[in-house]
């Protein structure tokens, strides 16, 4: 015992000698199981603080870097994809976790730069070809294309498509409706001047007809992150801004209510509003009024969008303070996922859950700004989220079809581009811009492809996450002249750093690359993070008879902790526990694959391939069984944050 | 305990299976309704049933904001020069500004100070720093204070 003591005291005297910049800091390296759909072969991802960073192969055949929030990314990993992850801890000192982070963090805004624009050329396109089809026939042919891109944000929330006619709710509501706005007309004209309006659409009618192309410069595209594009306002955006303007400005003039589909309103107990948030919305509706006749004036180019909301916002405030319930605007972005009552009645219980969880997220929002001295516009637009989302789930109890996610944090219900000027362009310079910009469309994309363009074996997830790694560490000696081995350095830098070096070429695979980070990198502490299936299976194989639980949940038929996921190959049984069992079972799920890829070839008229393409998923997710290898591990469509809080998510400060 | 050859095999086992199916989606992001720059979104979306609420408290989202502001003025100032058209960076800030809900982001302290704070980690000074503040501030006095107060608070 004495012994013990006196090394415990040794190793701790040891510890107090080390050098201070030894475990100063640390960050996470994560390996995520296979499993069926997004990366089906493992992923990978690097978390410093509450942010993770990881590699994504998108639909464009690049590669690309994304952020999210740790709570998000373990919540769609573990739960919905109901993948194992593992975790590895590895100690730095602060001065080399900076260097990390600042490396994955720069080179993510200069991606998300790079790709805005691109995005934007290919509006720019979009939108010369547009004016091109209407100076040569007199009208654009609207191809679903230019319907999807050329959109005015904001302006649906009181004007209909271009084709269609306002759908508005009849009654005093509108009056009061058209009242307000009337009401805030009058305050613009008090504040500057009664024709301010009308000299403002003039101006803007004006900026439009003397609207040219935008110079495209050359734009590089640096893949460590060390330099940004320029930022580029482009033709399209001009053009789109000045419109929303135009349309603000009609709105105040013309002071129609708002589309029938905008505002929420709801006549139950639980959307009473209390005297306290009486209180609380009086005063944003001043604070809306305000920021709406400075937006008027300010030198920001998408004021007309700021009116627009602004506006719709002060009408459903009012009208709650008029009828004493809340009422909303809808949030819900255009293409968000609706489900139909034949996609969801199945999952009726979880989707009760969703539905309560809902109404506490919004009575929780609600409870912790009643005490504010005021509501602030961030903090409406949760309870205008919360709100959004329990009303829309509200609707699976009538059975009816609901939009399951899109809500955002600003309404932005949009219209297609309507007739209305346009710049004054010849046909020749718009030909002109048209194919100068193609030229620097393929220029881009071909230099992004250069430096994304994914590859199986030598640009994926992992070996892009080891060279950003990489880069960052070979960072200070880029500054000079160009060194004549930076690998060496950086291998030097490496195992100063981290311990060891991971060398990508032999660790392109996730799992692979999982052992490596164990072998070679100072890793501190690691663990093995459940799967939700797997979380909830432990916890009733401890309170329940061991074998009859895993006999019942073994196979989707009799078990209770999954419900057949359409968006999920058709198999029969979990392989992932089984390790003995698992070429037998694997051979029945082979089985199902084939028989759903024979239906889908006779029914591919009728479905578009889809059983077709699920079979022969399955039959690929099934084949490593054969050989006790698991893949596959059933997904979860429908599963509640709240549910899981207490599964794991947050334990160990992970 | 595993041998060295027995490890070796065992993992050149997984390869040969894991390579099967990596060829098909191997890290893959699929989401052909949506263009290549937004793909992010979407990644985010699929988390339906997570609450924007319950995602961060709100302290943590506006300290989020204030760092988007702030490293996204850095970024510009990097790759522009002080008299560029800063139409698309006032662009840049309502986006950044709706992620969380505000619309009236130029009646926020909070994205001034943030500016600030870009400006200083930017390495910004003198008559390049005063043309940067009053370009971003719309020469509002009250807004250029909170850009000094910003930039003198990021040391």
């Amino acid at each position: 015992m004495r012994s013990k003591l006196q090394t415990v005291s040794v190793l701790s005297a040891l510890v107090l000698l080390l050098p201070v910049t030894a475990a100063a800091a640390s960050f996470n390296y994560l390996y995520i199981e296979a499993s069926e759909g997004n990366s089906s072969g493992g992923h990978t991802a690097i978390q410093f603080d509450d942010e993770i960073y990881h590699y994504q192969h998108v639909d464009s055949g690049l590669i690309r870097l994304f952020r999210q929030e740790k709570n998000e990314f373990h919540f769609i990993y573990r739960y919905l994809q109901n993948r194992p992850m593992h975790l590895s801890r590895i100690e730095v000192s602060e001065d080399t976790f900076d260097l990390l982070k600042d490396q994955f963090k720069w080179q993510f805004l200069a991606q998300e730069r790079q790709f805005k624009l691109l995005d934007d050329l290919h509006k720019e396109r979009v939108f010369i070809r547009h004016l091109l089809q209407k100076s040569t026939a007199g009208h654009a042919i609207v191809d679903a294309d230019a319907a999807s891109v050329l959109r005015l944000k904001g302006v649906g929330l009181f004007y209909p498509e271009p084709d269609q006619q306002p759908q508005h709710i009849d009654g005093n509501l509108t009056k009061q409706q058209s009242l307000n706005v009337q009401s805030l007309r009058q305050k613009v004209e008090q504040r500057y001047g009664p024709d301010f309006l009308q000299r403002r659409r003039a101006m803007i009618e004006a900026q439009i007809k003397a609207l040219a192309p935008s110079h495209w410069p050359a734009i590089d595209s640096d893949s460590t992150g060390d330099k940004f594009p320029a930022p580029i306002y482009s033709f399209t955006e001009r053009y789109s801004d000045y419109l929303t303007v135009l349309f603000a400005i009609k709105a105040l003039i013309e002071a129609p209510p708002l589309q029938a589909d905008a505002l929420l309103r709801m006549n139950r107990p639980a959307f009473k509003i209390s005297e306290t948030e009486r209180r609380l919305l009086q005063g944003l509706r001043n604070d809306l009024e305000t920021g709406l006749i400075k937006a008027i004036d300010s030198n920001r180019p998408d004021w007309g969008y700021a009116v627009l909301v602004n506006m719709a916002r002060y009408i459903a405030i009012d009208a709650s303070l008029q009828s004493g319930y809340w009422g909303f605007i809808d949030d819900f972005a255009e293409d968000s996922e609706r489900l139909r009552p034949d996609q969801y009645l199945e999952h009726s219980a979880q989707i009760r859950v969703l539905t309560g969880d809902a109404k506490a997220a919004l009575n929780q929002v609600r409870l912790s700004v009643a005490s504010r001295p005021r509501l602030t516009e961030a903090e409406y637009s949760q309870i205008e989220m919360a709100a959004n989302r329990y009303i829309e789930l509200l609707n699976s109890e009538q059975r009816h079809d609901f939009r399951y996610n899109g809500e955002k944090a600003l309404p932005s219900k949009s219209i297609g581009f309507p007739e209305g000027p346009v710049p004054e362009l010849t046909r020749e310079q718009l030909t002109t811009a048209l194919s100068a910009l193609d030229n620097i469309e393929n220029s881009l994309f071909e230099t992004l492809q250069q430096s994304y363009r994914y590859n199986l074996l030598s640009r994926n997830c992992v070996t892009e996450l080891f060279r950003t790694i990489n880069q960052a560490l070979s960072k200070p000696y880029r500054s000079g002249d160009q060194l004549a081995d930076m690998e060496a350095l950086t291998i030097k830098e490496s195992e100063k750093r981290l311990g060891g070096y991971v060398e990508i070429p032999y660790n392109f695979i996730p799992f692979v690359a999982y052992q490596s980070v164990l072998d070679r990198y100072r890793v501190t502490q690691s663990r093995d993070l459940g799967s939700y299936r797997g979380l909830e299976l432990a916890k009733l194989t401890a309170s329940q008879n061991d074998s009859i639980t895993a006999l019942r949940e073994s196979n989707i038929v009799t078990s209770r902790l999954y419900r057949y996921n359409p968006d999920d190959a058709l198999f029969v049984f979990f392989t992932d526990d089984h390790v003995l069992l698992r070429p037998v079972f694997g051979l029945v799920n082979t089985g199902v694959g084939i028989g759903q890829s024979v239906y889908g070839v006779f029914i591919w008229p009728f479905d578009s391939g889809k059983n077709l393409q699920s079979g022969a998923t399955g039959i690929l997710m099934s084949l490593p069984e054969l050989f006790f290898f698991n893949m596959r591990k059933g997904s979860y469509k429908y599963l509640s944050f709240n549910q899981l809080s207490h599964a794991g998510l947050a334990e160990g400060g992970f | 305990m595993h041998s060295i050859s027995g490890r070796f095999s065992h993992k050149c086992f997984n390869c040969v299976i894991l390579v099967l199916p990596l060829i098909v989606t191997g890290c893959s992001f699929s989401d052909s309704s949506r263009s290549v720059s937004n793909s992010s979104e979407s990644i985010s979306d699929s988390a339906g049933s997570l609450s924007d609420s319950i995602k961060s408290s709100t302290s943590n989202r506006e300290k989020k904001y204030e760092n988007e502001v702030s490293d996204y003025t850095m970024a510009y100032v990097k790759s522009s020069h002080a008299d560029a058209d800063y139409k698309s960076y006032l662009k840049g800030l309502s986006d950044i500004a709706a992620r969380i809900g505000i619309v009236n982001w130029e009646q926020e302290p909070k994205t001034y100070i943030a500016i600030g704070k870009g400006l200083k980690k930017a390495g910004i000074e003198g008559i390049a720093y005063e043309t940067y503040k009053k370009n971003f501030a719309g020469s509002d006095e009250g807004n250029m204070q909170n850009i000094q107060k910003g930039y003198e608070s990021d040391k």
